[in-house]
Protein backbone atom coordinates (compact mmCIF):
# COMPACT_ATOMS: atom_id res chain seq x y z
CA UNK A 1 0.00 0.00 0.00
CA UNK A 2 2.04 3.09 -1.05
CA UNK A 3 1.05 6.68 -0.10
CA UNK A 4 -0.91 5.73 2.34
CA UNK A 5 1.48 6.92 5.20
CA UNK A 6 -0.59 9.44 6.46
CA UNK A 7 -3.87 7.77 6.38
CA UNK A 8 -1.90 5.02 9.31
CA UNK A 9 -0.80 8.15 11.28
CA UNK A 10 -4.49 9.42 11.16
CA UNK A 11 -5.86 6.11 12.02
CA UNK A 12 -3.18 5.39 14.85
CA UNK A 13 -4.24 8.99 16.31
CA UNK A 14 -7.81 7.72 16.34
CA UNK A 15 -7.32 5.06 17.65
CA UNK A 16 -5.01 6.76 20.56
CA UNK A 17 -7.58 8.78 21.00
CA UNK A 18 -10.31 6.04 21.44
CA UNK A 19 -7.62 4.08 23.68
CA UNK A 20 -7.46 7.28 25.83
CA UNK A 21 -11.48 7.90 25.85
CA UNK A 22 -11.74 4.28 27.32
CA UNK A 23 -8.91 5.02 29.94
CA UNK A 24 -9.95 8.73 30.99
CA UNK A 25 -13.39 7.26 31.32
CA UNK A 26 -12.28 4.12 33.37
CA UNK A 27 -10.95 6.59 35.88
CA UNK A 28 -13.92 9.02 35.16
CA UNK A 29 -16.84 6.93 36.05
CA UNK A 30 -16.90 6.34 39.79
CA UNK A 31 -16.39 2.86 40.70
CA UNK A 32 -20.04 2.51 42.39
CA UNK A 33 -21.77 3.48 39.43
CA UNK A 34 -24.09 1.33 38.27
CA UNK A 35 -24.39 -0.58 41.74
CA UNK A 36 -28.21 -0.28 42.44
CA UNK A 37 -29.16 1.81 39.24
CA UNK A 38 -28.16 4.52 37.10
CA UNK A 39 -26.41 6.63 39.65
CA UNK A 40 -23.16 6.30 41.96
CA UNK A 41 -24.06 3.78 44.74
CA UNK A 42 -22.06 5.74 47.04
CA UNK A 43 -23.93 8.72 46.50
CA UNK A 44 -26.79 7.02 48.78
CA UNK A 45 -24.55 6.83 51.69
CA UNK A 46 -22.94 10.64 51.61
CA UNK A 47 -26.61 11.94 51.25
CA UNK A 48 -27.56 10.03 54.43
CA UNK A 49 -23.84 11.40 56.35
CA UNK A 50 -24.98 14.78 55.57
CA UNK A 51 -26.26 16.77 58.82
CA UNK A 52 -30.05 18.08 59.19
CA UNK A 53 -30.28 21.08 57.76
CA UNK A 54 -34.43 21.56 58.48
CA UNK A 55 -35.98 20.52 61.98
CA UNK A 56 -39.42 21.31 61.14
CA UNK A 57 -41.93 22.95 63.07
CA UNK A 58 -41.91 20.81 66.19
CA UNK A 59 -38.13 21.52 66.42
CA UNK A 60 -39.01 25.00 66.53
CA UNK A 61 -41.75 24.40 69.20
CA UNK A 62 -39.34 23.15 71.88
CA UNK A 63 -38.21 26.70 72.71
CA UNK A 64 -40.66 29.03 70.98
CA UNK A 65 -43.67 26.97 72.56
CA UNK A 66 -45.58 30.74 73.00
CA UNK A 67 -45.57 31.40 69.11
CA UNK A 68 -45.91 27.57 67.87
CA UNK A 69 -49.63 27.53 69.93
CA UNK A 70 -50.80 31.21 68.52
CA UNK A 71 -49.84 29.75 64.79
CA UNK A 72 -51.07 26.36 64.85
CA UNK A 73 -54.49 28.08 65.97
CA UNK A 74 -54.46 30.10 62.83
CA UNK A 75 -55.18 29.56 58.98
CA UNK A 76 -51.00 29.36 58.78
CA UNK A 77 -50.77 26.56 60.67
CA UNK A 78 -50.00 24.24 57.67
CA UNK A 79 -47.61 26.47 57.06
CA UNK A 80 -43.90 25.11 58.29
CA UNK A 81 -41.79 27.69 60.09
CA UNK A 82 -38.59 27.35 58.42
CA UNK A 83 -40.70 28.62 54.84
CA UNK A 84 -40.57 31.96 56.02
CA UNK A 85 -37.80 32.28 58.32
CA UNK A 86 -34.60 30.13 57.07
CA UNK A 87 -33.47 26.48 57.64
CA UNK A 88 -33.13 25.46 61.18
CA UNK A 89 -29.30 24.56 61.05
CA UNK A 90 -29.10 28.44 60.65
CA UNK A 91 -30.04 28.93 64.08
CA UNK A 92 -29.55 25.80 65.79
CA UNK A 93 -26.25 23.67 65.28
CA UNK A 94 -26.96 19.91 65.33
CA UNK A 95 -25.52 19.62 68.41
CA UNK A 96 -28.26 22.43 69.96
CA UNK A 97 -26.71 25.35 70.43
CA UNK A 98 -27.11 28.57 69.21
CA UNK A 99 -25.59 29.86 65.78
CA UNK A 100 -27.49 33.20 65.16
CA UNK A 101 -30.56 34.94 65.16
CA UNK A 102 -33.52 33.50 63.11
CA UNK A 103 -33.73 36.40 60.02
CA UNK A 104 -36.83 37.84 59.75
CA UNK A 105 -37.97 38.84 56.81
CA UNK A 106 -40.28 41.33 56.40
CA UNK A 107 -40.79 42.23 52.72
CA UNK A 108 -44.07 42.09 51.21
CA UNK A 109 -42.74 39.82 48.06
CA UNK A 110 -42.27 37.36 51.22
CA UNK A 111 -46.21 37.25 51.87
CA UNK A 112 -46.67 37.75 47.86
CA UNK A 113 -44.75 34.69 47.21
CA UNK A 114 -48.19 32.66 48.40
CA UNK A 115 -50.56 35.31 48.16
CA UNK A 116 -50.26 37.28 44.83
CA UNK A 117 -52.66 36.58 42.72
CA UNK A 118 -52.47 34.08 40.27
CA UNK A 119 -55.19 32.48 38.60
CA UNK A 120 -53.82 28.94 38.97
CA UNK A 121 -54.37 29.51 42.78
CA UNK A 122 -57.34 27.88 44.34
CA UNK A 123 -60.41 29.66 44.44
CA UNK A 124 -60.87 31.04 48.33
CA UNK A 125 -57.68 31.52 48.71
CA UNK A 126 -56.46 34.75 50.15
CA UNK A 127 -54.87 36.61 46.82
CA UNK A 128 -53.68 39.70 46.36
CA UNK A 129 -53.81 42.20 43.99
CA UNK A 130 -51.53 45.58 45.54
CA UNK A 131 -53.01 47.63 43.87
CA UNK A 132 -56.49 47.11 44.88
CA UNK A 133 -55.44 45.81 48.38
CA UNK A 134 -52.96 49.12 49.36
CA UNK A 135 -53.42 50.69 46.67
CA UNK A 136 -50.03 50.81 45.65
CA UNK A 137 -48.16 48.64 43.00
CA UNK A 138 -45.89 45.89 44.22
CA UNK A 139 -42.64 47.78 43.55
CA UNK A 140 -43.77 50.54 45.74
CA UNK A 141 -44.67 48.59 48.23
CA UNK A 142 -42.37 48.97 52.04
CA UNK A 143 -40.84 46.38 54.15
CA UNK A 144 -43.71 45.40 56.60
CA UNK A 145 -46.60 47.17 54.43
CA UNK A 146 -48.17 43.30 55.06
CA UNK A 147 -47.02 43.22 58.46
CA UNK A 148 -49.24 46.69 59.28
CA UNK A 149 -52.65 44.26 59.48
CA UNK A 150 -51.63 41.31 59.68
CA UNK A 151 -49.98 38.75 61.88
CA UNK A 152 -47.79 36.91 59.73
CA UNK A 153 -47.92 34.16 62.50
CA UNK A 154 -51.82 34.28 62.53
CA UNK A 155 -53.37 36.51 59.45
CA UNK A 156 -56.61 36.16 59.67
CA UNK A 157 -58.36 40.04 60.79
CA UNK A 158 -61.67 38.20 61.55
CA UNK A 159 -59.65 36.56 64.58
CA UNK A 160 -58.34 39.47 66.12
CA UNK A 161 -60.44 39.65 68.87
CA UNK A 162 -58.38 36.58 70.14
CA UNK A 163 -55.65 38.45 72.09
CA UNK A 164 -52.26 37.50 71.02
CA UNK A 165 -48.54 39.81 71.18
CA UNK A 166 -47.42 41.90 69.29
CA UNK A 167 -46.26 39.91 65.87
CA UNK A 168 -45.04 36.75 68.25
CA UNK B 1 -43.42 40.30 38.34
CA UNK B 2 -44.59 38.00 35.50
CA UNK B 3 -46.30 39.02 33.17
CA UNK B 4 -48.87 36.11 33.02
CA UNK B 5 -52.63 35.99 31.38
CA UNK B 6 -55.12 33.81 32.27
CA UNK B 7 -54.85 30.02 34.05
CA UNK B 8 -51.28 29.07 34.76
CA UNK B 9 -49.84 25.95 36.80
CA UNK B 10 -47.09 27.22 39.15
CA UNK B 11 -44.76 24.81 37.29
CA UNK B 12 -45.57 26.95 33.92
CA UNK B 13 -44.08 30.43 35.44
CA UNK B 14 -40.40 29.47 34.47
CA UNK B 15 -38.70 29.53 31.27
CA UNK B 16 -36.26 27.25 31.62
CA UNK B 17 -34.95 27.21 28.07
CA UNK B 18 -33.63 30.35 27.33
CA UNK B 19 -32.03 31.99 24.88
CA UNK B 20 -28.96 30.06 25.31
CA UNK B 21 -31.01 27.26 23.88
CA UNK B 22 -32.49 29.39 20.74
CA UNK B 23 -28.33 30.04 20.18
CA UNK B 24 -27.59 25.99 20.45
CA UNK B 25 -30.05 24.60 17.49
CA UNK B 26 -29.22 27.91 15.74
CA UNK B 27 -25.60 27.08 16.00
CA UNK B 28 -25.94 23.94 15.09
CA UNK B 29 -27.85 24.32 12.23
CA UNK B 30 -25.04 26.44 10.17
CA UNK B 31 -22.80 23.64 10.83
CA UNK B 32 -25.40 21.38 8.89
CA UNK B 33 -26.24 23.47 6.37
CA UNK B 34 -22.58 25.08 5.70
CA UNK B 35 -21.79 20.95 4.97
CA UNK B 36 -24.73 20.32 3.15
CA UNK B 37 -22.86 23.11 0.77
CA UNK B 38 -19.44 21.54 0.97
CA UNK B 39 -20.68 18.22 0.12
CA UNK B 40 -22.50 19.53 -3.30
CA UNK B 41 -19.28 20.28 -4.68
CA UNK B 42 -17.35 17.50 -3.25
CA UNK B 43 -19.77 14.68 -3.74
CA UNK B 44 -22.52 15.80 -5.96
CA UNK B 45 -19.72 17.71 -8.24
CA UNK B 46 -21.78 21.05 -8.26
CA UNK B 47 -18.39 22.36 -9.84
CA UNK B 48 -20.15 26.16 -9.38
CA UNK B 49 -19.27 25.61 -5.87
CA UNK B 50 -15.65 25.12 -6.10
CA UNK B 51 -14.90 28.90 -4.69
CA UNK B 52 -16.47 27.91 -1.40
CA UNK B 53 -16.03 24.20 -1.39
CA UNK B 54 -12.77 24.59 1.12
CA UNK B 55 -14.25 28.29 2.91
CA UNK B 56 -18.04 26.23 3.52
CA UNK B 57 -15.98 23.17 5.39
CA UNK B 58 -13.96 25.71 7.49
CA UNK B 59 -17.07 27.46 8.09
CA UNK B 60 -18.47 23.98 9.62
CA UNK B 61 -15.72 23.16 11.48
CA UNK B 62 -15.77 26.62 13.33
CA UNK B 63 -19.65 25.97 14.46
CA UNK B 64 -19.48 23.15 15.43
CA UNK B 65 -16.50 23.90 17.42
CA UNK B 66 -18.77 26.27 19.32
CA UNK B 67 -21.83 24.50 19.22
CA UNK B 68 -21.45 23.30 22.92
CA UNK B 69 -20.71 26.52 23.98
CA UNK B 70 -24.16 28.12 24.34
CA UNK B 71 -25.56 24.72 26.22
CA UNK B 72 -22.65 24.62 28.80
CA UNK B 73 -23.57 28.67 29.47
CA UNK B 74 -26.92 27.52 30.09
CA UNK B 75 -26.12 24.33 32.51
CA UNK B 76 -25.89 24.98 36.05
CA UNK B 77 -23.21 22.62 36.45
CA UNK B 78 -21.30 22.74 33.41
CA UNK B 79 -18.24 20.63 34.62
CA UNK B 80 -20.81 17.76 34.16
CA UNK B 81 -21.44 17.79 30.63
CA UNK B 82 -18.70 15.25 30.04
CA UNK B 83 -21.75 12.96 32.17
CA UNK B 84 -23.07 12.80 29.02
CA UNK B 85 -20.10 11.34 27.29
CA UNK B 86 -18.90 8.93 29.82
CA UNK B 87 -22.43 7.50 30.81
CA UNK B 88 -24.88 8.47 28.60
CA UNK B 89 -28.13 6.81 29.49
CA UNK B 90 -30.29 5.61 25.88
CA UNK B 91 -33.66 6.37 27.35
CA UNK B 92 -33.07 9.72 27.36
CA UNK B 93 -32.73 11.47 23.86
CA UNK B 94 -30.12 13.53 24.42
CA UNK B 95 -27.90 10.79 24.99
CA UNK B 96 -27.36 10.63 21.59
CA UNK B 97 -25.55 14.14 21.56
CA UNK B 98 -22.27 12.58 22.35
CA UNK B 99 -22.19 9.74 19.66
CA UNK B 100 -23.88 12.20 17.03
CA UNK B 101 -21.22 15.01 17.80
CA UNK B 102 -18.19 12.90 18.15
CA UNK B 103 -18.77 11.25 15.01
CA UNK B 104 -19.16 14.18 13.19
CA UNK B 105 -16.59 16.26 14.86
CA UNK B 106 -13.95 13.33 13.72
CA UNK B 107 -15.71 13.08 9.88
CA UNK B 108 -15.78 16.35 9.51
CA UNK B 109 -11.89 17.04 10.87
CA UNK B 110 -10.97 14.48 8.64
CA UNK B 111 -12.71 16.00 5.74
CA UNK B 112 -11.37 19.47 6.41
CA UNK B 113 -7.80 17.97 7.24
CA UNK B 114 -7.61 15.89 3.89
CA UNK B 115 -8.82 19.10 1.88
CA UNK B 116 -5.85 20.97 2.99
CA UNK B 117 -3.44 18.45 3.15
CA UNK B 118 -1.44 19.31 0.31
CA UNK B 119 -1.97 23.32 1.76
CA UNK B 120 -0.74 21.86 5.35
CA UNK B 121 2.19 19.99 3.44
CA UNK B 122 3.31 23.35 1.06
CA UNK B 123 3.31 25.55 4.22
CA UNK B 124 5.19 23.82 6.21
CA UNK B 125 8.04 23.24 3.84
CA UNK B 126 7.91 27.06 2.78
CA UNK B 127 8.02 28.25 6.61
CA UNK B 128 10.37 28.08 9.16
CA UNK B 129 10.29 28.16 13.03
CA UNK B 130 7.09 27.91 15.59
CA UNK B 131 5.19 27.94 12.35
CA UNK B 132 6.99 24.98 10.25
CA UNK B 133 6.08 23.16 13.68
CA UNK B 134 2.42 23.50 13.83
CA UNK B 135 2.20 23.09 10.14
CA UNK B 136 4.22 19.78 10.44
CA UNK B 137 2.00 18.91 13.11
CA UNK B 138 -0.96 19.49 10.93
CA UNK B 139 0.73 17.22 8.48
CA UNK B 140 0.96 14.91 10.72
CA UNK B 141 5.14 14.67 9.54
CA UNK B 142 3.85 13.32 6.41
CA UNK B 143 4.94 15.20 3.39
CA UNK B 144 3.78 13.02 0.60
CA UNK B 145 1.60 15.18 -2.21
CA UNK B 146 2.93 13.06 -4.80
CA UNK B 147 -0.28 13.06 -7.48
CA UNK B 148 -1.04 9.73 -6.52
CA UNK B 149 -1.32 10.47 -2.76
CA UNK B 150 -3.43 13.46 -3.77
CA UNK B 151 -5.98 11.27 -5.77
CA UNK B 152 -5.95 9.03 -3.09
CA UNK B 153 -7.10 12.03 -0.70
CA UNK B 154 -9.30 13.24 -3.64
CA UNK B 155 -11.40 9.87 -3.06
CA UNK B 156 -11.46 9.52 0.56
CA UNK B 157 -12.52 13.35 1.10
CA UNK B 158 -15.78 11.93 -1.50
CA UNK B 159 -16.34 9.11 0.67
CA UNK B 160 -16.16 11.26 3.95
CA UNK B 161 -18.42 13.51 2.45
CA UNK B 162 -20.87 11.13 1.40
CA UNK B 163 -20.44 9.56 5.20
CA UNK B 164 -20.77 13.41 6.54
CA UNK B 165 -24.49 14.15 4.85
CA UNK B 166 -26.56 11.64 7.00
CA UNK B 167 -23.91 12.75 10.08
CA UNK B 168 -24.74 16.25 9.74
CA UNK B 169 -28.58 15.33 9.50
CA UNK B 170 -28.55 13.63 12.03
CA UNK B 171 -26.87 15.98 14.28
CA UNK B 172 -28.91 18.35 13.10
CA UNK B 173 -32.30 16.28 12.83
CA UNK B 174 -31.47 14.78 16.37
CA UNK B 175 -32.05 18.50 17.52
CA UNK B 176 -34.97 18.64 16.08
CA UNK B 177 -35.92 15.09 17.72
CA UNK B 178 -35.59 16.73 20.84
CA UNK B 179 -38.55 18.86 20.55
CA UNK B 180 -40.20 16.63 18.42
CA UNK B 181 -40.13 13.87 20.90
CA UNK B 182 -41.74 15.87 23.89
CA UNK B 183 -44.98 14.30 23.76
CA UNK B 184 -46.54 16.75 26.31
CA UNK B 185 -45.94 19.88 24.16
CA UNK B 186 -48.35 20.15 21.38
CA UNK B 187 -46.39 22.53 19.83
CA UNK B 188 -43.32 20.38 19.72
CA UNK B 189 -44.38 17.21 19.39
CA UNK B 190 -44.73 16.29 16.01
CA UNK B 191 -42.35 13.83 13.54
CA UNK B 192 -42.09 16.95 11.04
CA UNK B 193 -40.03 18.39 13.52
CA UNK B 194 -36.68 17.27 12.69
CA UNK B 195 -37.54 17.43 8.96
CA UNK B 196 -38.24 21.45 9.36
CA UNK B 197 -35.45 21.83 11.84
CA UNK B 198 -32.85 20.00 9.25
CA UNK B 199 -34.53 22.15 6.07
CA UNK B 200 -34.49 25.24 7.71
CA UNK B 201 -30.82 24.62 8.68
CA UNK B 202 -30.07 24.05 5.18
CA UNK B 203 -31.02 27.52 4.68
CA UNK B 204 -29.16 29.31 7.33
CA UNK B 205 -25.69 27.25 6.52
CA UNK B 206 -26.53 28.39 2.71
CA UNK B 207 -27.59 32.01 3.59
CA UNK B 208 -24.54 31.98 5.98
CA UNK B 209 -22.35 31.75 2.85
CA UNK B 210 -23.66 34.20 0.74
CA UNK B 211 -22.92 36.84 3.52
CA UNK B 212 -19.64 35.28 4.18
CA UNK B 213 -17.99 35.09 1.01
CA UNK B 214 -19.01 37.78 -0.21
CA UNK B 215 -17.67 39.94 2.76
CA UNK B 216 -14.68 37.46 2.58
CA UNK B 217 -14.34 38.24 -1.52
CA UNK B 218 -14.58 41.99 -0.35
CA UNK B 219 -12.38 42.04 2.31
CA UNK B 220 -9.37 40.30 -0.39
CA UNK B 221 -10.24 42.59 -2.91
CA UNK B 222 -10.95 39.77 -5.52
CA UNK B 223 -14.33 39.47 -7.82
CA UNK B 224 -17.08 37.61 -6.62
CA UNK B 225 -17.85 34.59 -8.47
CA UNK B 226 -21.16 35.14 -9.79
CA UNK B 227 -21.56 31.02 -10.81
CA UNK B 228 -20.90 30.83 -7.25
CA UNK B 229 -24.01 32.99 -6.53
CA UNK B 230 -25.93 32.08 -9.44
CA UNK B 231 -25.97 28.52 -7.53
CA UNK B 232 -25.92 29.22 -3.69
CA UNK B 233 -29.18 31.65 -4.69
CA UNK B 234 -30.80 28.98 -6.55
CA UNK B 235 -30.54 26.23 -3.91
CA UNK B 236 -31.45 28.62 -1.14
CA UNK B 237 -34.86 29.11 -2.69
CA UNK B 238 -35.41 25.40 -2.95
CA UNK B 239 -34.97 24.77 0.32
CA UNK B 240 -36.59 28.43 0.94
CA UNK B 241 -39.83 26.59 -0.33
CA UNK B 242 -39.16 23.38 1.66
CA UNK B 243 -38.67 24.86 4.62
CA UNK B 244 -41.64 27.46 4.39
CA UNK B 245 -43.53 24.94 3.04
CA UNK B 246 -43.15 22.14 5.73
CA UNK B 247 -43.23 25.35 8.40
CA UNK B 248 -46.87 26.06 7.47
CA UNK B 249 -47.79 22.31 6.66
CA UNK B 250 -47.30 21.79 10.57
CA UNK B 251 -49.35 24.69 11.14
CA UNK B 252 -52.07 24.15 8.86
CA UNK B 253 -52.29 20.27 10.02
CA UNK B 254 -53.08 22.00 13.39
CA UNK B 255 -55.18 24.16 12.32
CA UNK B 256 -57.52 21.83 10.60
CA UNK B 257 -57.32 19.37 13.02
CA UNK B 258 -59.05 21.88 15.53
CA UNK B 259 -58.03 19.80 18.05
CA UNK B 260 -57.75 21.03 21.90
CA UNK B 261 -54.05 21.93 21.35
CA UNK B 262 -55.68 24.82 18.83
CA UNK B 263 -57.29 26.51 21.62
CA UNK B 264 -53.47 27.40 22.74
CA UNK B 265 -51.37 27.61 19.97
CA UNK B 266 -53.91 29.74 17.59
CA UNK B 267 -53.64 32.75 20.33
CA UNK B 268 -50.17 31.73 20.67
CA UNK B 269 -49.56 32.26 16.99
CA UNK B 270 -51.37 35.60 16.03
CA UNK B 271 -50.97 37.55 20.03
CA UNK B 272 -48.06 36.36 21.94
CA UNK B 273 -45.26 35.31 19.03
CA UNK B 274 -47.05 37.50 16.22
CA UNK B 275 -44.14 39.39 15.72
CA UNK B 276 -41.47 37.31 15.70
CA UNK B 277 -43.40 34.51 13.79
CA UNK B 278 -46.15 36.44 11.80
CA UNK B 279 -43.64 39.23 10.83
CA UNK B 280 -40.08 37.82 11.09
CA UNK B 281 -40.66 33.93 10.39
CA UNK B 282 -43.12 34.26 7.69
CA UNK B 283 -42.93 37.88 6.30
CA UNK B 284 -39.78 39.40 6.46
CA UNK B 285 -38.12 36.26 6.90
CA UNK B 286 -39.53 34.09 4.28
CA UNK B 287 -42.03 36.17 2.19
CA UNK B 288 -39.71 39.02 1.12
CA UNK B 289 -36.77 36.84 0.76
CA UNK B 290 -38.44 34.43 -1.55
CA UNK B 291 -39.78 37.01 -3.89
CA UNK B 292 -35.89 38.59 -4.09
CA UNK B 293 -34.94 34.69 -4.97
CA UNK B 294 -37.44 34.10 -7.16
CA UNK B 295 -36.30 37.58 -9.01
CA UNK B 296 -32.89 36.43 -8.57
CA UNK B 297 -33.40 33.20 -10.21
CA UNK B 298 -36.17 33.74 -13.02
CA UNK B 299 -34.52 37.00 -13.74
CA UNK B 300 -30.86 35.91 -13.86
CA UNK B 301 -30.18 36.63 -17.92
CA UNK B 302 -31.36 40.24 -17.02
CA UNK B 303 -28.99 40.82 -14.65
CA UNK B 304 -26.00 42.14 -13.76
CA UNK B 305 -23.25 40.25 -11.07
CA UNK B 306 -23.71 43.45 -8.97
CA UNK B 307 -27.65 43.21 -8.19
CA UNK B 308 -27.73 39.14 -7.86
CA UNK B 309 -24.86 39.53 -4.92
CA UNK B 310 -27.02 42.68 -3.66
CA UNK B 311 -30.07 40.93 -3.81
CA UNK B 312 -29.09 37.43 -2.79
CA UNK B 313 -27.00 38.91 0.20
CA UNK B 314 -30.07 41.29 1.47
CA UNK B 315 -32.13 37.96 0.77
CA UNK B 316 -29.52 35.52 2.92
CA UNK B 317 -29.48 38.38 5.71
CA UNK B 318 -32.97 37.83 6.44
CA UNK B 319 -33.01 34.42 5.96
CA UNK B 320 -30.24 34.08 8.90
CA UNK B 321 -33.22 35.98 10.85
CA UNK B 322 -35.90 33.84 9.56
CA UNK B 323 -34.39 31.07 10.68
CA UNK B 324 -33.31 32.43 14.29
CA UNK B 325 -36.93 33.74 14.41
CA UNK B 326 -37.84 30.25 13.89
CA UNK B 327 -35.83 28.71 16.47
CA UNK B 328 -36.98 31.14 19.37
CA UNK B 329 -40.24 30.82 18.07
CA UNK B 330 -40.22 27.30 18.75
CA UNK B 331 -38.09 27.06 21.69
CA UNK B 332 -39.94 29.96 23.61
CA UNK B 333 -42.89 29.40 21.93
CA UNK B 334 -43.55 25.99 22.95
CA UNK B 335 -42.49 27.21 26.70
CA UNK B 336 -44.66 30.71 27.17
CA UNK B 337 -48.01 28.89 26.86
CA UNK B 338 -49.45 26.94 29.98
CA UNK B 339 -49.77 23.02 29.63
CA UNK B 340 -53.40 23.91 31.08
CA UNK B 341 -53.71 25.18 27.31
CA UNK B 342 -55.86 28.16 28.93
CA UNK B 343 -53.34 29.99 29.62
CA UNK B 344 -49.38 32.35 28.63
CA UNK B 345 -46.18 34.18 30.51
CA UNK B 346 -43.89 36.10 28.75
CA UNK B 347 -40.50 35.77 28.48
CA UNK B 348 -37.85 38.74 27.82
CA UNK B 349 -34.07 38.05 28.12
CA UNK B 350 -32.33 40.56 29.70
CA UNK B 351 -29.07 42.10 28.05
CA UNK B 352 -26.39 41.52 30.42
CA UNK B 353 -27.88 37.94 32.62
CA UNK B 354 -25.54 34.92 32.49
CA UNK B 355 -28.22 33.93 29.37
CA UNK B 356 -28.78 37.43 27.91
CA UNK B 357 -28.54 39.07 25.16
CA UNK B 358 -25.04 39.82 25.03
CA UNK B 359 -23.84 36.53 25.95
CA UNK B 360 -25.80 35.03 22.63
CA UNK B 361 -24.18 37.99 20.68
CA UNK B 362 -20.69 36.99 22.10
CA UNK B 363 -21.58 33.52 21.53
CA UNK B 364 -22.90 34.26 17.51
CA UNK B 365 -19.74 36.39 17.11
CA UNK B 366 -17.61 33.71 18.45
CA UNK B 367 -17.53 31.19 15.60
CA UNK B 368 -17.26 33.90 13.36
CA UNK B 369 -13.69 34.83 15.18
CA UNK B 370 -12.84 31.21 14.75
CA UNK B 371 -13.84 31.22 11.12
CA UNK B 372 -11.14 34.11 10.64
CA UNK B 373 -8.67 32.07 12.42
CA UNK B 374 -9.23 29.31 11.03
CA UNK B 375 -8.85 30.83 7.92
CA UNK B 376 -5.27 32.05 8.49
CA UNK B 377 -4.12 29.00 9.48
CA UNK B 378 -5.94 27.36 6.55
CA UNK B 379 -6.57 30.00 3.50
CA UNK B 380 -9.67 28.18 1.88
CA UNK B 381 -9.63 30.52 -0.91
CA UNK B 382 -6.90 29.62 -3.99
CA UNK B 383 -6.21 32.11 -6.83
CA UNK B 384 -8.85 32.19 -9.11
CA UNK B 385 -6.43 31.36 -11.85
CA UNK B 386 -5.24 27.62 -10.46
CA UNK B 387 -7.08 24.97 -12.32
CA UNK B 388 -9.79 23.15 -11.14
CA UNK B 389 -9.22 19.94 -9.11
Amino acid sequence: MKHTKHYWRAGFLLVGGLIGFIFVRHFLVPTSFGQFGFYRGTNLAEQQAKSVVHGGKESCSTCHEDVAKNHAAGSHAVVQCENCHAALSKHINKDGEFVELMPIDRSPQLCLRCHRSLPSRPTGFPQIETKEHLGLDEPELQAGACLACHNSHRPSLEKKKVKYENNG
Amino acid sequence: MFETINFLFPNDLHIHWSLMIVMYPYITGLVAGAFIVSSLYHVFGKIEFRPIGRFSLLTSLAFLLTATLPLLNHLGHPERAMNIMITPHFSSAMAGFGILYTFYLIVLTLEVWLVFRKDIVDYARASTGLRRTMYKILALGVYDTSPEALEKDHKVVKVLAAIGIPAACMLHGYVGFLFGGIKANPWWSTPLMPVIFLFSAVVSGIAALVIFYQIAMRWRGEAISADCIRGLARWLWLFLIMTVTLELLEIITLAYEQAEEWEVIAPLLTHQLSFSFISLQMIIGALIPMILLMITVLMDSFMKDKLRNMLTFIASSLLLIQVFAMRWNVVIGGQIFSKSFRGFRDYTPHFLEKEGVLAAILLGLLPCVLLIVLSRVLPPFRSQKEPIG
